[in-house]
This record gives C-alpha cells, sequence and structure tokens, in this order.
C-alpha cells in the first residue's frame, strides 16, 4: 500500500438524501455548496478539488439517493456516474443515526465492485443521545473503512482524504451479498449472457451489479442493456431464467432482493449498534406532534407563511428605501457631472434614467429576495419543508399538483429560474411538467417594479390594493391553470407521494448564509448584466436610425412597436407598450426601464409621459398582461433545459402569452362597458 | 389487511407489498419489505398523506401506496432490556424498532 503510485484519484461522493453529504462535500474541497435538510438539495453532481500527502484527489458530489434504482432525475445522475464513470473510490456518506436504512444503499454500492469509504456522519448527535456505535466491527462487516465525521463543523476530515487515498491504492475485494441458491444461480446465468454485449467493451465492468439489476426487473436498466446489445431474444432469455428463479422461490426476485439487502443492513445494524434510547419519541417526535397536528397543522403553516411574506415585504421595505434613496443621490451626482462636461441630453437620459434607474430598480428588491431567501433557506434547513409538502399534499392534489410542487411555488415567489430548477425533486415527470408549466404565472419579485411604477401614478391611494390583486390573480391563474392541464393533457394519472420526513435540525447559521446568498447573487447578476444591456439596446432604437428625434415617431422603436400595436391594442397599450412588453421578455425589470428610457427622457417627467401614455383601466390591463406572460429569457432557457423539450418550452411560453392577452383584454373591455 | 387500516398508535408487519413497476420499487427501497415493523405516526389534515415511522426513520405515504402494503397488526415491540420508558401520556406507546430483516439469522447476536 506505500506505493502510491496514483498520483490522482477521483473520488464520488454519494449518500442517502439527508445524510449530510453536501457539507463533507464542502468540508472536504472547502467549496462553499449550498447544504439543506429536504430530500434533493443536491440536484446536479458538483466537482471539488483538493490535495492530501500530494496526492490530487478530484471530489464528486452526487446527488442523494436511497438505491441505485433511479426514481427521480436527480436520482439517475448519480446512478449514471457510478456506474458509467466508475470513480476510484465510492465515499458514502452516511447518517450515523439512521444507519440501518442507510447502509441499504451501501449493499447495493459494494456490488458496484469499487472500494468504498463510509464517512459516518452526525456523530456528534450519536453521541448526545449514548448511541454506541463499533466502528471497527462496522468496518470489518462493510468491507471498507468506517470513518466518524461530524460533517457541518469538519471533523473527521483529513482521516476521511488518507483513507480514500488507502482504498484507491488497495485490492479491493468485496464479499459479495448472497441473494439465495436459485437466484445466484439466475444472476450467473444472467451475468454470461449480457457479458457478450457490448456495454462491456465501454467502461462498464460490473456485471454482477447489472445482473442482479437485470433479474430484479429494473426497468431502465433492461432499457440501456436491450438497446445496448440489440438482441430481442437476449430479453426472452432472461425472462425465462426470471421465471425460473421466481417460480422455484415463491417469491418475486426484485422483492427477495431487497429483502436481501435490508436484511444484510439489519444484520450489520445489530451486530454494530447500541442505541438505549432507541424506543423513546425523539425531539422530532415531539415536534412533529405539535407542527403536524390534525387541527393545528395547517393554521400553524399558515401562520408561518404569512410571517415570511409580511416580512419579506414589511421588514425589507426599509433597507429597500435606502437602496431607492443611494440611488436617487448618486443618479442626481451623475447628473450633475454629465451636465458639467456637456454630454447629450439623450445620453444623459441613458446613463441617469435607463441605467442608474433600471439597475437601481431592480437592486431595490434585493432586501425583499434576501429576506424571502433567508426564510426559504431556514425553512429547507430546519427540516419544516418537506413536513409543509406533507400538510399541503391533499390541497395539492385537489389542485392537480403534488405535494412536493409546493417548494418550488414558494421559490416562485422570489425568482422563476430557481423554482424551475427545484421541480428535480418531483419524480414524475408529468407532475414536473405540470409544476414547471404553472410557475411562471406565479408572481415573482421581478414584476414587482412595474406594479409599483403603474400603481404608483394610477393609484396612489390604492397601491397596496392592486398589489394584493395581482397577487391574487397569480395564485387563481396558476390554480385555474394547474386544474385545467391536469384534467386536458395529463389526464387520470396520480403519482405516489413517498418522501422521507428528515429530523429536525436547527439550521447552521454558515448554511443558510451561502444558500441565501447563492440565490440573491444571481438575482444581482440579473440586474448587473441583462437590465443593463436591455437598457441599452432601447435607447439605441430608440435613438437610430442617426438623426431621428429621439424615441419619435420615426425611431426603430416605433417602428417596432407600431409593428405590435395592433396586438396590445386590445387592452389599451399603445407602441410604447408594445415595445416594453417585447423588451419585457428579456426581464419584467426591463418594462420599467423602457417606459423610462422611452417616455420619462428630457424635459417630460417620467410620471407625466407615464400618465400621458395610459388610463388606468389600461395601466391596470398591462399590468394583467405583465403579471401572465413568461417572465423572462432565463425562465425560458431553464424551462428548455429542464424539461429537456423545446415542445414544451414553446407551449409554455405561448400559454403564457395567450392567457396574457386573454385575460388583459377581458380586464379592458369589460372595464370600458362599465 | 393493508396499512391504511392501522389507526394511530398501532404497529403493524409488512407481509407483502403489491403493485409493480418503479413504484413498489421506491417502497422496498425505503425499506419497506416483508418483516419490517410499521408503526403508525399520525395522518396529514384532511385525508392526507400518512406518517410512519421505519427502521427509526419517518416517510409519509399517500393512501393510494399505503393499501400497497399488506400488514398484520402486531403489539407494541417488547422492550428490549433498554432503558425502560415511563410515563409521558400516549407517547408512552411509541415501541422500540424491531428488526426483522431475515438475513440478520446470519449474524450471531453478541448479547
Amino acid at each position: 500500500m506505500e506505493h502510491s503510485d496514483k498520483k490522482k484519484i477521483r473520488v464520488a461522493i454519494a449518500g442517502n438524501p439527508n445524510s449530510g453529504k453536501t457539507s463533507v462535500f464542502n468540508s472536504l474541497t472547502g467549496m462553499r455548496q449550498h447544504v439543506g435538510n429536504w430530500p434533493g438539495v443536491t440536484v446536479e453532481k458538483i466537482v471539488g478539488k483538493t490535495e492530501y500527502n500530494g496526492v490530487e484527489i478530484e471530489l464528486i458530489d452526487l446527488p442523494g439517493t436511497y438505491s441505485l434504482s433511479p426514481y427521480s432525475p436527480d436520482e439517475r445522475v448519480a446512478r449514471d456516474f457510478l456506474l458509467f464513470e466508475r470513480p476510484d473510490v465510492v465515499c458514502v456518506v452516511v447518517d450515523a443515526l439512521a444507519l440501518e436504512r442507510n447502509l441499504y444503499l451501501v449493499a447495493q454500492l459494494i456490488e458496484l465492485d469499487i472500494p468504498i469509504v463510509m464517512a459516518l456522519n452526525m456523530m456528534d448527535l450519536v453521541k448526545s443521545r449514548d448511541i454506541e456505535i463499533d466502528i471497527e466491527r462496522l468496518s470489518t462487516l462493510v468491507g471498507g473503512p468506517a470513518v466518524p465525521t461530524v460533517g457541518c463543523f469538519g471533523k473527521g476530515i483529513s482521516d476521511l482524504l488518507s483513507k480514500f487515498i488507502e482504498a484507491a491504492h488497495s485490492d479491493y475485494c468485496p464479499v459479495p451479498l448472497n441473494y439465495g441458491k436459485e437466484n445466484e444461480r439466475a444472476i450467473v446465468e444472467i451475468e454470461k449472457l449480457i457479458s457478450a454485449a457490448p456495454m462491456f467493451t465501454l467502461k462498464c465492468h460490473t456485471g454482477r451489479f447489472l445482473a442482479a439489476m437485470l433479474l430484479a426487473g429494473d426497468t431502465e436498466i433492461e432499457e440501456l442493456i436491450y438497446t445496448a446489445v440489440g438482441d430481442d431474444s437476449l430479453r426472452a432469455k432472461i425472462e425465462k431464467i426470471r421465471h425460473r428463479a421466481e417460480s422455484r422461490e415463491g417469491v418475486d426476485s426484485e422483492a427477495i432482493l431487497a429483502d436481501a439487502r435490508h436484511g444484510w443492513a439489519s444484520g450489520i445494524y445489530h451486530e454494530t449498534v447500541k442505541d438505549p434510547r432507541h424506543d423513546e419519541p425523539t425531539s422530532t417526535d415531539r415536534i412533529d406532534d405539535v407542527l403536524l397536528h390534525r387541527v393545528f397543522g395547517l393554521p400553524i403553516f399558515g401562520a408561518i407563511m404569512f410571517v415570511i411574506f409580511w416580512a419579506t415585504f414589511r421588514i425589507g421595505a426599509f433597507p429597500a428605501g435606502w437602496i431607492e434613496a443611494f440611488f436617487g443621490w448618486f443618479g442626481g451626482i451623475v447628473s450633475v457631472f454629465l451636465e458639467s462636461i456637456g454630454t447629450a441630453e439623450v445620453l444623459q437620459s441613458l446613463i441617469i434614467s435607463g441605467i442608474i434607474g433600471g439597475v437601481g430598480g431592480v437592486l431595490v428588491f434585493l432586501p425583499n429576495i434576501i429576506i424571502l431567501f433567508f426564510f426559504v433557506a431556514i425553512l429547507e434547513d430546519s427540516g419544516y419543508m418537506a413536513r409543509a409538502a406533507f400538510l399541503v399534499d391533499k390541497i395539492m392534489h385537489r389542485m392537480g399538483l403534488h405535494g412536493k410542487s409546493f417548494i418550488p411555488i414558494i421559490l416562485g415567489f422570489g425568482c422563476t429560474v430557481p423554482a424551475v430548477m427545484a421541480t428535480r425533486t418531483l419524480e414524475n415527470r408529468q407532475d414536473r411538467l405540470l409544476t414547471i408549466l404553472i410557475l411562471p404565472f406565479v408572481m415573482c419579485s421581478a414584476r414587482i417594479p412595474v406594479f409599483v411604477l403603474l400603481s404608483g401614478v394610477f393609484f396612489p391611494s390604492h397601491a397596496g390594493l392592486v398589489m394584493f390583486s395581482m397577487y391574487a390573480l397569480s395564485i387563481i391563474v396558476a390554480v385555474l391553470t394547474a386544474r385545467i392541464l391536469k384534467s386536458v393533457i395529463f389526464p387520470g394519472l396520480s403519482t405516489p407521494f413517498v418522501m422521507e420526513l428528515p429530523p429536525y435540525h436547527v439550521p447552521v447559521p454558515k448554511g443558510v448564509a451561502i444558500h441565501t446568498w447563492e440565490r440573491a447573487w444571481s438575482f444581482v447578476r440579473k440586474a448587473g448584466t441583462i437590465i443593463l444591456a436591455g437598457s441599452v439596446l432601447i435607447w439605441a432604437l430608440g435613438s437610430l436610425p442617426p438623426g431621428v428625434e429621439y424615441a419619435g415617431e420615426a425611431s426603430w422603436a416605433a417602428s417596432i412597436g407600431r409593428f405590435f400595436e395592433p396586438i396590445v391594442k386590445t387592452f389599451g397599450a399603445n407602441w410604447h407598450g408594445a415595445i416594453a412588453l417585447l423588451f419585457g421578455f428579456v426581464a419584467k425589470e426591463i418594462i420599467v426601464a423602457t417606459l423610462v428610457v422611452l417616455v420619462g427622457s428630457g424635459s417630460t417627467p417620467l410620471e407625466t409621459g407615464i400618465a400621458n401614455m395610459f388610463t388606468p383601466l389600461s395601466a391596470y390591463a398591462f399590468m394583467v398582461f405583465t403579471l401572465i406572460y413568461t417572465p423572462c429569457l432565463a425562465t425560458i432557457a431553464v424551462i428548455k433545459k429542464e424539461t429537456g423539450s423545446w415542445k414544451w418550452t414553446i407551449f409554455s411560453v405561448l400559454l403564457g402569452l395567450s392567457m396574457a392577452w386573454v385575460l388583459a383584454t377581458a380586464v379592458f373591455q369589460i372595464g370600458s362597458l362599465l | 389487511m393493508n396499512l391504511n387500516e392501522l389507526n394511530i398508535g398501532e404497529f403493524g408487519k409488512i407481509v407483502w407489498v403489491s403493485g409493480s413497476g418503479p413504484i413498489r420499487a421506491r417502497l422496498m427501497d425505503m425499506g419497506l419489505v416483508r418483516g419490517t415493523i410499521i408503526e403508525v405516526m399520525r395522518h396529514a389534515p384532511m385525508n392526507g398523506p400518512i406518517e410512519i415511522k421505519i427502521k427509526g426513520t419517518l416517510l409519509s405515504l399517500r393512501s393510494e401506496e399505503a393499501t400497497m402494503i399488506s400488514v398484520i397488526p402486531v403489539k407494541r415491540p417488547e422492550n428490549r432490556g433498554f432503558g425502560h420508558h415511563m410515563g409521558h401520556g400516549h407517547h408512552n406507546h411509541r415501541g422500540p424498532k424491531w428488526k426483522w430483516g431475515f438475513m440478520s439469522k446470519f449474524f450471531t447476536d453478541d448479547n
């Protein structure tokens, strides 16, 4: 073992959801990945690097998975990596408090024939609960070293690193589980059949594992192998072997394999763990008695949501005011400066109103976003998010959604992009699609500047009510769309709701901070890039062709706006409105920037310009349109990425546009009659 | 009987998980295999999902999934000699997690 011939090793970090994988990964690499306490925080594999004793170690944090038969897209990422990329070592992070359940995955990992190092995580909690774990015996029984760790405090990390290097250089020879005589015979036969397959000229050579999966009837592995082999007789042969095994055992192979792995896990658990207080209700049970109470559970949930939204907008209003004041002051200074060097008025309006005003108008919402995401981070890290999904599943189910759709929807009130990404925790593709399709209707914070601007001009004394009506409309549209789509496009199917409710944890401040900042930062970045570029583009279109009166009838902006004017006329908007909505595709905040650049330039103050552009009714219809149609270019991109389909992406955009047009027109036309 | 027919606070031992495909595989991966003891913890409001405890972890299932799980009711598993828990109202009904995985017989018991 002394000869460290490998100077570079690859270590995959696998483990059950909530086992603390990401905090172990962060401690190993010094990276700051987001750690949460609800299943599915890591939805994509994340790569980090470190060095130990002169060996370069590449670490891959895989999404949490309960088994190697993937059930959701994020689990598939983990399975495919382990199977086809074949890291040098698998570090399986095990929640020491739920050792028995966690060992089930270990049982499957052993079959992959890759050296295993177990990170026995959450050892601090183990000690505080007087649980004793015989670590040496555990290592012997599993066939790979177990290292006690406390991921969130970085304990046991250097131990782990040295074990990785040892394991990578060891001659690993695991003792596979025995599935009983008939099944073992079947596995050997299947292994022989598939070893002729071209798969094995590729990277994958875990024949026994694949054979066992085929015997259990794992549909994905079947698909994979049968496609690779391209021989239909193979399917029939394997089914014949399975039938024989099942009829002789009297039980289906799938159940026997699962029983055997759980039995293995259970046996090791009882051999190595002494838990004197395991029959006592845990603190999690006691908290759940209150938070999941049959009568009070939902009211408590409602109160928590109310407090979050109240804090987001009430407390957020103070720093928002300061930011607004800062940009006003800054704009003033720059204005004086530009005046003194004799800058053209049109360019001044670009810099002052377009860029400073546009970026400022977005950053004003940063406090709200930070507060909302801060609370979401606390809910996630504490373990309450899964409870929320449990509580609202019935309500969501009636709307055609899934309990887990709730988490993306809450995120959607902040920003649609992370919300769409969060749908990966939904296992069923139809549930995912449906949730993704309604998320654009959830009122993201980027739309707020538009509503604030317009209601400030047209409904100064009822601005709060107007804002509330927008939220209400957003929820109504989302719910109705979900119901309609569910009954029209995805009828009949009710997908399972099998979810772990993780033990409650006190959120670690560092984790909450990282998580909040990550999501808020993408918002800031958007303000700094897309909004800025959008403002400049609008300004250019208003100033071209050369020599034209800025934003006048002959400008390119007017020509484009005029082209779309007939469409927006039905809800009382003019060409300024048309071009603002057109650019609103890029990001909703640009609507404000566009209006500012186009109608608020030069001698006319913005408010007068806007007051001339709309009536209160058409302003409201314009707000409705803004609320309903596609939030931004980034949303379209993330929908394309997550659905993997242009068809659904285009459907989503068209759905938003047509509903926005119908509703805005209805508001305007019906309102005109009154 | 199936898991839905157990009342809150009652224990059941799984005799069979019916159904097919990924749902059944997932239930079994999560530990719902023959011989496992389930404790029914609570129901969500409005006849929503149920919460169960197996092997010391909490899971929630909809009633559709719960009907796939056939159980026989068992008494609260015997306390296995470790610190007996006294008093504490209805919490006292929560028993130890009794492990039945059939492979465990291949390991000798230390105690």
